[in-house]
């Protein structure tokens, strides 16, 4: 799951996996988990927030020379499933997660779908198998979760529309 | 969280609950019957099917950007 977050084409390289998941290990703990939908939901919304805070650091320290662990990895979270436009600083797929952590709030199974399909990238079918759901729901599960994302996204002015499955 | 903001809280997870159906019920029906149905579905409810009518069309703009590819 971790390699298909991270080898997705995007303007910039995509950090090693390996990197990815250990800090995923670190940051799962002792975490005990309900179900098989509980897990995979987790463990998408944990990378989500690595790859986020890694992004973050990115741009406080592009200006730097010292190399900090995953922000010389250059993070890429693809918008274009939400057709949002890409940007190369990346700053579109910081702020989509963070309107995903909003939609988590509201509806968190959309939220679910929504971290799987557009974050790690799955297929229908790989989320319908991880959340333990149907294709179907999953299908309209996104359908409502993307326009949610696009409208809170462009609807503020906050980034620019365009983008291409 | 205190009661108030808690309920309040509730009171969203409903009302996103209400768009939504109301989303699907819609969304595959043709564009110029959008309105009308809202409007029939919402007679009391402008806000809500204002709201809903703007997810419709961003539904359609994201699909619209991805046809485009």
């Amino acid at each position: 799951m971790a390699r298909s977050m991270l080898t997705r084409e995007g303007p910039r390289r995509p950090i090693d996996t390996t990197v990815l998941v250990h800090e995923l290990y670190l940051k799962m703990g002792g975490a005990s988990f309900e179900n098989r939908a509980h897990l995979f939901g987790s463990l998408v919304r944990m990378m989500g927030q690595i790859i986020t805070d890694a992004a973050r650091r990115r741009s406080r320290t592009q200006r730097r020379e010292a190399a900090v662990a995953l922000s010389a990895g250059d993070v890429y979270v693809d918008t274009r499933p939400l057709g949002i436009a890409e940007d190369a600083e990346g700053r579109a797929g910081v702020i989509a997660v963070q309107a995903l952590e909003r939609l988590e709030r509201l509806a968190p199974r959309p939220a679910s779908v929504a971290w799987l399909r557009f974050v790690a990238g799955l297929s229908v079918e790989q989320v319908a198998l991880c959340l333990d759901i149907s294709e179907r729901t999953v299908k309209s599960d996104w359908s409502f979760a993307r326009a949610w994302l696009h409208r809170e996204l462009t609807g503020e002015g906050l980034l620019p529309r365009g983008g291409a499955k | 969280m205190t009661l108030d903001s808690s309920a309040a809280a509730a009171s969203q997870v409903e009302r996103l609950q209400e768009v939504r159906l109301l989303f699907e019920r819609v969304r595959d029906r043709p564009r110029n019957e959008w309105h009308a149905v809202l409007s029939a579905a919402l007679p009391h409810d402008p806000a809500l099917a204002y709201e809903v009518l703007s997810l419709l069309v961003a539904d359609e703009s994201v699909i619209e950007s991805q046809d485009q590819s």
